[in-house]
């Protein structure tokens, strides 16, 4: 007879001792001694006559079997050991820096969380292994933070995610794409143009825009019936690099597409084109729409407001106005705004004035100041031009118009009714309506915003710090004004931004809790101090107070964070 | 004075993550007024700014330790003895000779409820001035265990003769009926285990075998009690008697002999067994490298003991609690307690399994033996994980890895390791990386290619039944 296993024993046991015998096969050589002994014992204290037990024998050998194969219990075969991890360069975080991370990996704010991990690059530190899995999940978890958390990893991080199949998508899809040379380098073949993601097909585009750009182009140009239509606004952006005339059929074309962002894309880059057929018409519009005017003693602009859309407008991108427009003006003053901002910035320099600070100057005639700045700003915007936004911000339309208030878009500042009376845009003043389809999505608050953005450095803090000083306030929410600063802030930004918190009746508003905000996350970590003492101004148990508190919290904790690093 | 307490003693008595941090905000000295610490009394004190009008009034009694605060908060303790804690740490409070009248009220107070029940014990043992009484209330007892264990046996025959099929359907109530009736005769630990033997039957696949090796085992333990309980080995009684659940007191431990030795704290784990929390703390005797593992036990909310903190070495006098492996320990008196320095010697995995073999000579149901391993590498492939001995010896299955397999893994980047693990049935249970010791020794002779007994019952196994 075989032995008996354990698959055996359990196998009786599971139909029952009352219906299968136990095997009587042997038992292995040391279970049987036992076995038997315990038998023998068995035998000799039941009564005489009676049959075995057969349960209780099955539960016996059991027992001591049990024991004898936990104790036997031997090593395995060995499995094969993993590559060894790749070493890391870097410098390891200090212990108090180790764990602001793991706090920080399960708290909420991401922005110190981003702010570890930047700092924490900058200055060469890598994070404590045993923290890997945690940072590799939150790439997993958070997408857009991942290009970081998977830099931060480093070549340990890699390594690790390369062992589970979520984690090395994660690592994949985070880590830059691959540029030909870079890829060649690593021996991987060059990234496909015919079967990459779209992510990896923009690469190779630009990548051969910046080599031969004509070339590039006709690539763009012969597959381009056969584009997925959600990828071709992305694909033509790639032109944009390298733009010249030889550029201007294709686009043209593009100009006709079905898809909205397709023809937006193309009339952009028409529009940055110089001598541009379309930019020749959208300035023939705005010359036609904008004149200057000598009079004795000073020039003023004229405007002849545009007849009605036409489909030659259409084609070049400009909107039609909505059938239903807020306060601000009725379908001239829209088509006025939007044939303005299609011209390019060149256009109204030798026109109207010697030079964008001439021009904004200038004043119009039947209120349509706001108007026009409207359309410059959008056209700056777009054009990236840091002069017109100097000249733009210094020159804000009049004191009875809200800054940069258009036609049917969001609510300005507030700061008064739309532009007056006279044969100007219909229905002028009160507050306008909300933002309607087919405006673009720059809203007045952000359009100063934006400009701001485009200034150099200096200028900009020097133009913040005036107006967040300028008695009566700024002419924007400061939070707007603030928000376009980026940290680090230079000292005449940080110490007006102090001023102002320190000397504004109330800071519970949405524009107070907002600078508080970007006060705590921008301020240099030395100016704990000062919001500290903002705080203490307000009584103890006030909403104010408490926030301010929390305020210069963060900011103490955001220099912590940078001190531990070091 | 007392010493004061490192950053790291004070970090071990918060609860949670959020409180230490947002104990350490509070820890500055602009956050306090009236802050000091007894000259004579071991007390630390102060009054902390909240958010409301009134400043919350805290104190710590050092001792304990334990806390009192006016707060709110319900976690103990809370953000403000943890931030007075930390100041007290960085000797930013002032030793003041006389702490305030509220602080010597409230610890008046406590010194009387602690001495309550001490008071009634010494009332206990004066009353037992009855001495047949006790004997007779300890017969009774023994007669409900025993009375208790024979109906778990018959039970347990019953179920092997029509058969364990259906149990993975039968839900809980079969095994809950039976542990309230072994609760009833005054067995607990059987009747936990018991309880257990439900989740056992729903473990997937392969349950039969698993379900018939934990009956098998408690069949042992019925039949082992009548006759061990009244044997001439003390050992195997007391055994016996733990494995019953026949509570030991604690002052009876610490009345029995002791092992001194520094004792280098290794891990610390908190777990919750039955709406209970335990902790765990596992030491290593640096002179004997014998180890044990102290628990404690509080109710949910409450505080576990924190006065043993991994990575510090304690020069104390350690009680094993009577019977089986002598795991179970008490620190008693202790003399000084220092960072630990160096690393961990450890062994392989063979002679980590020899010594699992060897604890279960002592005590056939032991479930886990803490080993500490070194020169294994953490292995994760399409069969699951595994630890890897470095030098050749083989491979264990690592069980209920989880989450802390890729910490190991991340952590050993392919290199060996050394770790506190558990040996346990079917594989071994990681507990907590420890620094490696330089110099290790080389690990035991290769058993790589003999099956595990288990598998095959057959080959050479090693002799382990008892005599």
């Amino acid at each position: 007879m075989s032995g008996t296993s354990w698959d055996d024993l359990a196998a009786v046991a599971l139909l029952g001792t009352g219906r299968r015998p136990v095997p009587a096969g042997p038992l292995p050589a040391p279970l049987a001694d036992a076995a038997a002994r315990v038998g023998a014992v068995r035998a000799a204290s039941a009564r005489p006559g009676t049959e075995p037990d057969a349960a209780e024998h099955l539960l016996d050998v059991a027992a001591l079997g049990a024991v004898l194969r936990r104790a036997g219990m031997r090593p395995r075969t060995p499995r094969p050991l993993p590559e060894p991890a790749p070493t890391d360069p870097r410098r390891p975080a200090g212990p108090a820096a180790a764990a602001r991370l793991l706090e920080l990996l399960g708290g909420t704010d991401r922005e110190l969380l981003e702010l570890w991990l930047a700092t924490a690059q900058e200055c060469g530190v890598r994070p404590p292994e045993p923290l890997l899995p945690a940072l590799l999940d939150h790439a997993t978890r958070f997408p857009t933070l991942a290009p970081l958390l998977v830099a931060v990893a480093g070549p340990r991080g890699r390594w690790l995610a390369g062992h589970r199949r979520d984690w090395a998508a994660t690592v994949a899809t985070a880590l830059p794409s691959p540029t030909r040379a870079t890829a060649e380098a690593a021996g991987q073949g060059p990234p496909s143009w015919d079967l990459g993601p779209p992510a990896e097909r923009v690469a190779w585009l630009t990548d051969r825009r910046s080599d031969d750009a004509g070339a590039a182009r006709r690539v763009l140009e012969s597959g381009w019936p056969r584009e997925e239509p959600a990828q071709r606004a992305a694909l033509l952006a790639v032109l944009a690099v390298g733009l010249d005339p030889a550029d201007e059929p294709f686009l043209e074309q593009c100009l006709g597409d079905r898809r909205g962002d397709v023809r937006v894309t193309a009339a952009r880059l028409l529009t940055a084109l110089p001598g541009s057929a379309l930019g020749r018409r959208a300035a023939a519009r705005a010359r036609a729409a904008v004149r200057v005017e000598r009079q004795v003693l000073r020039r003023r602009l004229v405007v002849t407001v545009p007849a009605g859309h036409d489909e030659a407008m259409f084609r070049d991108q400009v909107p039609p106005p909505p059938a239903r427009l807020g306060p601000g003006g009725g379908p001239g003053a829209w088509l006025l705004l939007h044939v303005v901002a299609a011209a390019p910035l060149a256009t109204w320099v030798p026109a109207l004035g010697a030079s964008a600070v001439d021009v904004t100057a200038l004043e119009a005639a039947d209120g349509w100041q706001a108007v026009l700045w409207s359309g410059w700003a959008r056209a700056a915007v777009r054009e990236g031009d840091a002069v017109w936004a100097e000249a733009l911000l210094q020159h804000l339309p009049g004191p009875g118009s809200s800054a940069g208030s258009s036609p049917g878009s969001s609510p300005g500042s507030g700061r008064g009714p739309g532009p007056g009376s006279g044969s100007g845009p219909a229905g002028g003043g009160g507050p306008p309506g909300r933002p309607l389809p087919g405006s673009e999505p720059l809203d007045p608050l952000t359009t100063v915003g934006a400009l701001l953005a485009l200034l150099d450095g200096d200028v900009r803090a020097r133009q913040v710090a005036g107006w967040l000083r300028a008695r009566g306030g700024p002419p924007a929410p400061a939070a707007v004004l603030v928000r376009a600063v980026p940290a680090p802030w230079p000292p005449a930004v940080t110490a007006a931004v102090v001023d102002w918190l320190a000397d504004r009746p109330r800071l519970d508003d949405p524009d107070g809790r907002a600078v508080l905000e970007l006060a705590a996350r921008r301020l240099p970590g030395d100016r704990v101090g000062a919001l500290r003492e903002v705080a203490e101004q307000w009584p103890v148990a006030s909403t104010t107070r408490r926030l301010a508190g929390a305020a210069a919290e963060l900011l103490s904790v955001r220099r912590a964070v940078l001190e531990e690093l070091q | 004075m007392v010493d004061r307490w490192t950053d790291d003693e004070v970090l071990a008595l918060a609860p949670d993550a959020s409180s230490a941090a947002a104990g350490r905000r509070l820890a500055t000295p602009g956050a306090w007024a009236g802050a000091g610490a007894g000259a004579s009394t071991a007390v630390v004190w102060g009054s902390c700014r909240g958010s409301g009008k009134v400043p919350y009034r805290t104190a710590v009694d050092l001792g304990g330790p334990a806390f009192s605060c006016s707060c709110p908060s319900r976690k103990f303790p809370c953000k403000h003895a943890l931030g007075l804690l930390f100041l007290w740490s960085t000797g930013a409070v002032p030793t003041v000779p006389e702490p305030p009248e509220h602080v010597t009220a409230w610890l008046a107070a406590r010194q009387e409820r602690a001495a309550g029940p001490a008071r009634r014990t010494a009332s206990e043992r004066a009353g037992v001035a009855d001495p047949d009484g006790a004997r007779r209330r300890a017969e009774q007892r023994e007669r409900r265990m025993l009375d208790g264990l024979v109906e778990l046996d018959q039970w347990l025959l019953d179920q092997v003769r029509s058969g364990l099929a259906g149990s993975d359907r039968a839900g809980y109530e079969p095994f809950d009926t039976l542990a309230a009736r072994l609760v009833d005769a005054q067995v607990p630990a059987v009747a936990s285990a018991v309880r257990g033997l439900a989740g056992t039957a729903v473990s997937g696949e392969g349950w039969p075998a698993r379900l018939l090796e934990e009956y098998a085992l408690l069949h042992l333990l019925a039949r082992a009690a009548p006759a061990v309980l009244h044997g001439d080995d003390p050992g195997r009684a007391a055994l016996v008697r733990s494995r019953l659940g026949v509570t030991v007191p604690r002052e009876q431990v610490l009345a029995g002999t002791g092992e001194r030795d520094r004792w280098r704290v290794l891990a610390r784990r908190d777990d919750v067994e039955e709406r209970l929390a335990v902790r765990r703390v596992w030491l290593r005797g640096e002179r004997s490298g014998r180890h044990a593992v102290v628990l404690s036990f509080a109710m949910p909310g409450e505080p576990l003991d924190s006065s043993l903190v991994p990575g510090t070495t304690v020069d104390a006098v350690a009680h094993r609690y009577p019977g089986g492996a002598g795991l179970r320990a008490v620190v008693g008196e202790r003399h000084a307690t220092t960072r630990s320095a160096g690393g961990v010697p450890g062994v392989g995995l063979p002679a980590a399994l020899d010594a699992w073999a060897a604890a279960l000579t002592g005590d056939p149901w032991l479930r886990a033996w803490p080993v500490v391993l070194s020169g294994v590498v953490p292995v994760v492939d399409g069969d699951g994980w595994w630890l890897v001995d470095a030098a050749g010896a083989g491979a264990l299955p690592l069980v209920g890895a989880g989450d802390q397999g890729w910490v190991l893994l991340a952590t050993s980047g392919g290199a060996p390791l050394t770790l506190l693990a558990e040996i346990v049935p079917g594989g071994v249970r990681p507990v907590a990386l420890l620094p490696s010791a330089a110099g290790e020794p080389t690990v035991g002779e290769p058993a790589v290619g003999e099956p595990a007994v288990g598998e095959h019952m057959a080959g050479e196994p090693r002799a382990v039944v008892p005599a």
